[in-house]
């Protein structure tokens, strides 16, 4: 089965400064999950930005469901970053818009009618707990309700491949065990989720791989379930 | 009962250069308005004008005889295409020439040419050869003036005002272009961050150029509005007041009213190209500085 993912050989520098990241192989298969982990500054955070599109690499091929993304026009990159949700760190909400029209964002570009997701955005938004927050700005709002805004932005589109960066660092350990509770339940229904995380008694919660970046490499230890490779 | 939530403007409204860039346009909407008015009005005036000056001739008799300019009249009334003639009295010649002579130095005995005013049922038919020929069989000794000359060069004033004006518009356009082209880029620098976003949850290059292109054509079209309207009571007060300087205006005020339409697409044409040409910054922009 090819993956739905693949890094091979990349190396990223910024500028001309030195490689941040070096020879990084990867293989994501659809449907897996799994957890990057590794100190800060190791990388996480350039490594994602990588694979959702936000960077090229200096060099060594991003292969993203089945189409070498450094050959594809900006066009398809906007289709191919459709297929992505991301969970930022620094959350990138839109602090002119509203929790609904934050979360409705990745919706407005499908070409889908307002309507016919005005509610599939209202019902998420009471999942995570903000169903009374429609209407607010995200500058109103707490670090643990940001992040869930920036979460339910990130699957509400029901992407091929879900990205979160440290997507429990600002919420409490029940609010925190609640939307790993999410990213599993996407992972069952296909999802392929890859989450970045500091916090080593969550990633052990999970029977999953995990993929160590330490100083600008990439290791890899196989979970119960053997979703991906380097 | 809950409002209905209605889509957001994905680019903020309360950008802090759009009050300073709507003052800008709108002053170049108003300029640009002030030329395109004038030289409408002047195109359309002097087409007036020479209308005009087509449909009459003049036909004067040398000796000065009342008889002999009689004669003429009679036989240009009887000419085809003549709808009126009737002749000047050396009174009214003498008062043509005073501003020269002044009113006190014509002698009585001075022979002074008399005018015969013809008014033609159709432009430029019958013409000034068949008159003057017709008038020469009759035995009169008469020049035909079909004011061609003056025509000519009403013409080349028309075409005159109508280059310069031409050159003015273009110059403003240009001017808007590169100030809409200087925004635009300022616009994607200061929402680098939201443009980022927007690109990450799959939003295409058009589709980010498009929301820049719609924000200027609304730019326009408000300060727009402003600067046509200011144009629009400018010329208006020019041509009702009575101002010196509008003098050529006042001559033919109805033509001028007529012209004011003008205002209404001078607002239209700035939007449109605030618009695109936004849109095809943001476009360039982002392929050669975004990932």
């Amino acid at each position: 089965m090819s993956p739905i993912l693949s890094l091979s050989h990349i190396g990223l520098r910024y500028g001309n400064g030195p490689e941040v990241l070096q020879d990084i192989n990867l293989e994501l298969q659809q449907g897996s999950m799994q957890f990057l982990t590794g100190p800060s500054g190791a990388g996480k955070t350039s490594l994602l930005r990588l694979i959702y599109l936000a960077l090229r690499p200096s060099r060594g091929f991003v292969q993203l469901f089945g189409r070498d993304a450094s050959l594809a026009s900006r066009d398809e990159l906007a289709l191919l970053r459709r297929r992505i949700g991301v969970v930022f760190q620094g959350f990138e909400l839109l602090n002119h818009l509203s929790v609904f029209e934050n979360v409705a964002l990745p919706l407005r570009f499908t070409g889908k009618r307002h309507d016919s997701y005005k509610r599939d955005v209202e019902d998420l938004l009471s999942w995570v707990g903000l169903g009374k927050m429609l209407d607010a700005l995200p500058d109103t709002l707490s670090g643990g309700e940001k992040q869930r805004v920036a979460i339910a932005r990130a699957v509400v589109a029901k992407p091929d491949i879900l990205i979160a960066d440290e997507p429990t660092g600002n919420v409490d350990p029940q609010m925190g065990q609640r939307l790993m509770r999410l990213f599993s339940e996407l992972n069952r229904l296909g999802t392929t989720v890859l989450i970045a995380s500091h916090d080593i008694g969550l990633i052990e919660t999970f029977p999953v791989d995990v993929y160590t970046l330490v100083d600008g490499r990439l290791s890899f230890r196989a979970g119960k379930n053997k979703g991906g490779r380097t | 009962m809950k409002a209905e939530r209605k889509k957001a403007a994905l680019l903020p409204n309360n950008d802090e250069r759009d009050g300073p860039l709507f003052f800008v346009m709108t002053i170049f909407v108003f300029l640009a308005s002030l030329s395109a008015v004038s030289a409408a009005i002047a195109v359309q005036s002097v087409a007036h004008w020479k209308q005009a000056l087509r449909s009459e001739m003049t036909v004067q008799v040398k000796n000065g005889n009342p008889e002999t300019a009689q004669q003429a009249v009679e036989i240009l009334r009887k000419m085809p295409g003549v709808k009126s003639a009737y002749a000047g009295t050396r009174e009214e010649a003498k008062q043509l020439l005073e501003p020269w002579l002044g009113s006190q130095n014509i002698p009585d005995d001075l022979p002074i040419p008399i005018l015969v005013y013809v008014q033609l049922e159709n432009t430029g038919y019958p013409d000034s050869s068949k008159l003057a020929d017709t008038l020469a069989e009759a035995g009169l000794h008469v020049s035909v003036d079909d004011h061609q000359r003056w025509a000519k060069a009403l013409s080349r004033s028309a075409q005159s005002v109508q280059l310069l004006s031409i050159a003015v518009l273009a110059l403003l356009f240009t001017a808007m272009i590169a100030i809409t082209g200087f925004a635009t880029r300022a616009g994607l620098a200061a929402h680098k961050d939201l443009v980022e976003v927007l690109h990450l949850v799959g939003a295409r290059d058009s589709t980010i150029a498009r929301l820049f292109g719609q924000k200027f054509v609304i730019l326009g079209l408000k300060s727009g509005a402003f600067g046509a309207g200011l144009a629009a009571i400018s010329v208006a007060g020019l041509m009702v007041g009575g101002v010196g300087a509008a003098s050529f205006m006042q001559v033919e005020a109805q033509v001028g009213f007529g012209q004011l339409w003008v205002l209404l697409l001078v607002p239209l044409v700035m939007a449109i190209v605030g618009g695109w040409t936004a849109h095809y910054s943001v476009l360039n922009n982002l392929r050669k500085h975004h990932q």
